[in-house]
């Protein structure tokens, strides 16, 4: 069996399959609900560990950091640094860096826009999440200073 | 005979044994039963055609924990066939280390599996294939069918032929009467769906199985009959404990790597399935004694996981990719449980109240075990594990499988049947179902349910 391409992607929709019974796991997070409650704030944060969730050795992180970290294709998109897209979430989940968020938002038909929240940002639990969105979005946030967001040329 | 077509028509007194409920135990143990002779009466609340009206009115519960407000409820059906109306029809037999704590071992159910496999139509083979996978863990699949029998239409001749199996349905069991010195039920109430009531009285020899789902024996037994304090068999307060599903995390894992982590192919015989991956008996010992399955799902790599397209590039294109499912088994918690909630059922039964955690004891061992097939692929280099927090710390989704509320052990203080299934103290009152479980392994339960339903027929018959 193969997954749709965002299910694959993001591994955070419920399936239903056989005798399961399935609920879609309340994952789609948005950049809205800043939570007040988090960690106290932190202004760099660059984790030396990015193994993002997989079991991984210190050779593949060295060799995984000698890739650097590829610019958002800006034929693809209309980039705008510390702007926060409100709502129109089509999906959430965490990537290593804003132009792995954007080949997502490109790869996705549902997605038009997408905002991603860097390493700066105060709450640890935002930080590189990358929301998906349409452009059913409620509203935009300038001067955001996390989040970096795009538009779909 | 065949369908009693009412209350009033109903002489009890001819069956040797009672049974309450008509799902996969009630019929399995009535066709096992039967064989040998022996006459039967099932005793069921719903019809048999599904009815919304009988499902609301007697499954209507209060639910606090995990799983969802309906999942219990709706996991219940009250029909002729009972909750296999809309099951899944996926078996697995339990493993020899998820009998640690039950006073039975692996054993003991070995030939009642294979009689379970016959029930179902399904190769015995089920009962037996497991291979080799990487060290620590085991492939042993589910056993997976599309269109799943319906006992209701497997066992219609129950209602039209003349036989020694016979059926009251829209009758319901409403409590249960205890003798005085309470070693014995001595009788039962019936209610019928357009108010009758009556009064049976158990005779010498006569015994009642309740085979009412792993809500409702529960229920039957939490329920004091009226001018009774305690339910029959609840003398020290353990029915309704134990509450137990198979939480099931979707998409939580992924494995990834080189080819020779495909999983083996089962037999031709075995039949459609799933592969799953297992700990061996050490690697259970060490991740914390509770059964994770885990069903490799074959996927295409994600292209914008750098991680995979570094694995995929590594490995020169010798390179698979699934995620993983898993469904996990719950410590038995005394805890999680189903007690009586103020309302009623229509027969005047009490409606239920669940509360059922998966903490962090039911979490805790699958991290571990997925931590530990990642080491393992990781040092013999042949692919990686990547373990998705938060599906992990999100709620649940169940199976549809209700377990443990008259949990199985030599110690009346903390169960309650025996190893006999019958319940403690009393000598004519047995119980058939996943309430039975004592755990709950990580195999969707109606496999064993079948097997400790026959076994209970041979018991009754002196032949086990
Ligand atoms: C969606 C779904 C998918 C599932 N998939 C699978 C699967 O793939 N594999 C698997 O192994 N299991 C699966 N299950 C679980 C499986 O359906 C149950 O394990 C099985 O039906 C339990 O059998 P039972 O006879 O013990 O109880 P039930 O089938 O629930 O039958 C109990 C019967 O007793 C009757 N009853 C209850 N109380 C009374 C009373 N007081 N008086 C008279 N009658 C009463 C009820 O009306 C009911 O008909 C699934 C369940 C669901 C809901």
């Amino acid at each position: 069996m193969s997954l749709t391409r965002r299910e694959g992607l993001l591994a955070i929709a419920g399936i239903v399959a056989g005798g399961i019974v399935a609920n879609v796991s309340n994952f789609a997070v948005t950049s809205m609900d800043q939570d007040a409650s988090g960690p106290p704030p932190v202004t760099a944060f660059e984790p030396a560990s990015l193994g993002m969730g997989w079991v991984l050795s210190e050779a593949d992180l060295d060799e995984l950091g000698a890739l650097g970290t590829e610019a958002i294709d800006e034929t693809r998109f209309e980039v705008e640094e510390r702007l926060d897209y409100l709502g129109g979430d089509v999906g959430a989940f965490r990537a290593i860096s804003s132009s792995d968020c954007a080949a997502a938002c490109d790869s996705d038909p549902d997605c038009t826009r997408f905002t991603y929240a860097t390493t700066r940002h105060e709450t640890a639990s935002k930080r590189k999440m990358c929301w998906l969105k349409n452009d059913e979005i409620i509203d935009s946030r300038k001067d955001a200073g996390a989040y970096v967001s795009g538009r779909k040329r | 005979m065949a369908q009693i077509s009412s209350l009033s028509a109903l002489d009890a007194s001819k069956y040797d044994i009672l049974i309450v409920g008509s799902g996969p135990a009630g019929c399995s143990l009535a066709d096992r039963l039967s064989a040998k002779g022996v006459s039967c009466l099932i005793i069921e609340t719903g019809l048999a055609e599904y009815n919304q009206d009988i499902q609301t009115a007697y499954t209507a519960m209060d639910t606090r924990g995990h799983f969802g407000d309906q999942h219990w409820a709706q996991h219940w059906i009250r029909a002729f066939g009972g909750t296999s109306m809309v099951w899944g029809g996926w078996c697995a037999p339990l493993d020899e280390q998820d009998f640690e704590a039950w006073p039975i071992t692996l054993s003991d159910l070995r030939p009642y599996y294979d009689v379970a496999a016959d029930i179902l139509k399904l190769d015995r083979v089920i009962n037996s294939y497991e291979a080799a996978y990487l060290p620590g863990f085991r492939f042993k699949p589910f056993r997976t069918v599309y269109g799943a029998m319906r006992f209701g239409e497997e066992y219609q001749s129950y209602l039209t032929q003349t036989g020694p199996v016979d059926v009251l349905l829209g009758v319901t069991v409403s409590d249960l009467q205890p003798n005085e010195g309470r070693d014995r039920v001595s009788g039962l109430s019936l209610h019928q769906s357009d108010g009758t009531r009556r009064e049976i009285t158990l005779r010498e020899g006569q015994r009642l199985v309740l085979a009412a789902g792993g809500m409702g024996n529960a229920q039957l037994l939490l329920n004091p009959a009226p001018g009774t304090e305690t339910g029959v068999g609840n003398e020290t307060d353990q029915v309704g404990r134990y509450l137990m599903e198979h939480p099931h995390y979707i998409n939580t894992a992924a494995l990834v790597g080189r080819r020779r982590l495909m999983p083996p192919e089962p037999p031709a015989n075995f039949g459609d399935y799933v592969p799953n991956i297992l700990a061996d008996r050490a690697m259970h010992a060490k991740t914390g004694k509770l059964s994770v399955a885990m069903e490799l799902v074959e996927r295409e790599i994600n292209p914008v996981d750098r991680v995979e397209r570094y694995l995929s590039d590594k490995y020169d294109g010798d390179f698979v990719t699934y995620n993983i499912n898993i469904r996990s088994e719950m410590p038995a918690s005394a805890d999680n449980r189903v007690t009586l909630a103020p309302s009623r059922d229509p027969a005047g039964l009490p409606l239920l109240k669940t509360m059922c955690m998966a903490g962090s004891d039911t979490v805790r061992p699958i991290f571990d075990i997925l931590e530990e097939l990642g080491k393992t692929v990781l040092t013999r280099n042949e692919g990686r594990v990547f373990i998705h927090n938060d599906t992990l710390v999100s709620n649940p989704s169940g199976g549809g499988h209700t377990m443990g509320t008259t949990a199985m052990g030599d110690d009346a203080r903390i169960s309650v049947v025996n190893r006999d299934c019958r319940v403690h103290r009393y000598s004519n009152l047995y119980v058939a179902g996943s309430s039975v479980f004592t755990t709950g392994g990580s195999a969707n339960p109606t496999l064993t349910i079948i097997a400790l339903a026959t076994r209970l027929a041979d018991h009754l018959t002196g032949a086990a």
